[in-house]
């Protein structure tokens, strides 16, 4: 894992997202690694004007925290999204990020899993490691978000991992440790 | 008469195709309900916003598809939204959906349709179904437009009856998209791409080029 470029994107701000995201820093303190974190920046919501596709290819109409975070996600080896879950879903700071990484793909689509996707604008071997946290997770949440993250990986053009699932008070680092070592295969 | 309330979840606003579809089954309950449309890419979160749906009988909610989930906004309205509900005594509106999203299949919507489901648990919402509905942006102009039109309206009169009946009622998940082969799909869809670049003077390189 040496120097393996590693963008972790976070929407830590309560004492439970701090200890998480101190974990996966610890875990990751081997790789090159660039933490963003999503309540410090100024994220925009995406409005859907697809500007990003035909007036300026792979441009977004705002500028804001993005433009710091999307050099690093072009470039990764490995992303991990540190979220909040929410009705098995990405927490709302987080998901402001990823709507506009929409950026991240052509106007044209291919075909995935028997499935009309888009192509990839920078494809790269990456791997998408999501760890969710909560008080209290509970398995159709978990089930939701598995399925989610997999067609995430196809958007970011990644080899899908197994999610990690942190409910309060849990041994983060065990956990964090072997979501590692399954990065490493 | 129920109080119904029409939710656009897109940022697109009145542009967007979910308003076309919430119009379609708005339409329909004319003079049968009464109706008030919210929008959640426009509305400061108030609490005149959320009392409104708490005092409602059925939400109806049209939304795209945004990276395999809901969009960002809308997860806010539902955590801003279970906050404020949590502290009302429980009325259970019903909640049925409309989800659109642009690539063919309706099947790609099926895990946002679950988080919406969930929300409903979570929330106190009486979760009643809805619409999935593929190649939102295509449908219209399809074939398949009077089938859509025909399935809004059936979900309407759901919307309108529900308490009129007695039973217990099945959650229905009516679901629809264009009819047609993936390979026509995709050269349509690439091919409106190619020209709304070459209106702006750049080519399919051109708009596949990295800009990172
Ligand atoms: C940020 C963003 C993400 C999107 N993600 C998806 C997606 O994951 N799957 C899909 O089929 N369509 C996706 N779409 C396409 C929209 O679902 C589609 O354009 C839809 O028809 C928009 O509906 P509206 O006009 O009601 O907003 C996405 C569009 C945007 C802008």
């Amino acid at each position: 894992m040496d120097k393996i470029k590693t963008i972790i994107i976070s929407d830590a701000h309560d004492m439970e997202g701090r200890l998480v995201e101190k974990g996966l820093q610890d875990i990751f303190s081997k790789a090159e690694v660039t933490l963003f974190n999503c309540s410090d920046l100024k994220i925009e919501y995406c409005i859907g004007c697809f500007s990003c596709r035909y007036k300026t290819p792979g441009k977004c109409i705002h500028n804001d925290g993005m433009v710091d975070i999307l050099p690093h996600l072009v470039a990764s080896d490995v992303i991990v999204l540190l979220t909040r879950m929410e009705y098995g879903c990405y927490s709302p700071l987080i998901k402001r990020m990823l709507d506009r990484t929409i950026t991240f793909e052509t106007p044209f689509l291919r075909t995935v899993n028997g499935e009309t996707h888009l192509e990839p604008r920078y494809p790269k071997k990456r791997k998408l490691l999501t760890v969710a946290y909560d008080e209290n997770i509970d398995s159709e949440e978990a089930v939701i978000f598995t399925h989610l993250t997999k067609r995430n990986a196809v958007n970011f053009d990644a080899e899908w991992r197994r999610p990690v699932f942190i409910n309060e008070g849990e041994d983060i680092e065990k956990k964090l440790r072997r979501a590692y070592g399954d990065l490493l295969k | 008469m129920k109080k119904v309330i029409f939710l656009n979840g897109s940022p697109k606003r009145k542009r967007a195709v979910s308003e076309k579809f919430l119009k379609i089954a708005e339409d329909c309950l004319e003079g049968q309900i009464r109706g008030e449309k919210l929008y959640i890419y426009e509305s400061e979160f108030s609490d005149g916003f959320f009392e409104s749906i708490y005092e409602a009988d059925a939400v109806v909610m049209a939304l795209p598809l945004y990276i395999d989930c809901l969009p960002a906004r809308v997860l806010e309205f539902m955590t801003e939204s279970k906050e404020y509900l949590k502290n009302r005594e429980l009325r259970r509106p019903e909640l049925y959906f409309i989800i659109n999203c642009g690539f063919l299949e309706y099947s790609q919507n099926d895990t946002a349709i679950k988080i919406i489901e969930k929300y409903a648990e979570k929330t106190g919402f009486d979760y009643r179904g809805g619409i999935s509905i593929g190649s939102g942006a295509m449908i219209l102009q399809s074939r398949k437009k009077e089938a859509l039109e025909k399935v809004l309206q059936e979900m309407a009169q759901e919307v309108k009856a529900f308490y009129d009946t007695e039973e217990m009622q099945e959650t229905t998940v009516r679901k629809i998209n264009v009819d047609m082969p993936r390979f026509l799909f995709k050269a349509k869809a690439d091919k409106l791409w190619v020209e709304a670049g070459a209106k702006k003077g750049l080519d399919k390189k051109a708009l596949k080029a990295k800009y990172y």
